[in-house]
């Protein structure tokens, strides 16, 4: 397949770079946030 | 040669296959390749930060402790005939809860600080929940079922708890789902935490 043709989908990339950074960062303070209320068991 | 042999059988008798002469087959795209390594890395950070909290810091979910018949919470033999704090040794306590349209029995419950409490919950009626709120308490209460959580409250402090499972309501009555709630008040050593409300 010849490729050279293909641009590189600049806007999708920082799309999907802003998506997982987002994701990550909500994920990581509902994490810690958890931690912080103490430990139930 | 045989009729059943195909055409890719030409090569001599014996040799050995080379495997990647067909991997232009499975040619996966440079960014294509590059989120798949992005969601695995993502889903590895994540089971990994949830061992961490799970086995290494000791944070459970709640469980089912035992079956009870709803009809017998009153049963003198019950626990939850006279629902609220036990005192097992000093700083260790059993919360007995039920919960019914539209309240929680007891409504307020008292603990030192440092305090480490195991709750016991139930309903008596239909589906309820039980939400401490500003703390990682979190049960659902149901009918029939008994189930446990047990935290430690290091922080003075009044702590609503709350009903989070739709339990219905009255049409033109004050009460209802919305206004099923409790407090526990962990006191300090001043005596001080009836005041500070923590809110989520």
């Amino acid at each position: 397949m010849d490729n050279k043709d293909v641009k590189t989908p600049m806007g999708t990339v920082i799309l999907m770079i802003v998506l997982i950074l987002l994701i990550s960062a909500f994920w990581m303070n509902a994490y810690f946030v958890m931690l912080s209320r103490g430990v139930t068991q | 040669m045989s009729d059943h042999q195909s055409e890719h059988d030409t090569q001599p008798e014996g040799a050995a296959v080379d495997p990647m002469a067909t991997h232009e087959t499975f040619h996966v795209d440079f960014f294509e390749g590059a989120w798949m390594r992005v969601a695995v890395a993502v889903t590895v950070v994540f089971v990994i930060a949830l061992a961490i909290s799970g086995f290494a810091i000791g944070v459970q979910l709640p469980g089912a402790y035992a079956r009870i018949t709803p009809t017998e919470l009153a049963d003198p033999a019950s626990p939850f005939a006279n629902p609220g704090l036990r005192e097992l040794a000093p700083g260790k306590y059993e919360a007995y809860v039920v919960a019914q349209t539209w309240n929680f029995l007891p409504a307020e419950i008292r603990v030192p600080q440092g305090s480490e409490v195991t709750f016991y919950i139930t309903a008596r009626d239909v589906q309820h929940g039980f939400k401490l709120l500003g703390t990682n308490v979190n049960v659902m209460a149901l009918p029939g079922q008994v189930s446990t959580l047990k935290a430690i409250f290091d922080e003075p402090g009044t702590y609503d708890y709350i009903c989070h499972e739709y339990c219905g309501y009255v049409e033109g009555s004050p009460i209802g789902h919305h206004t099923m709630y409790g407090q526990l008040i962990v006191e300090g050593a001043d005596g001080a935490g009836a005041t500070a409300a923590v809110v989520d």
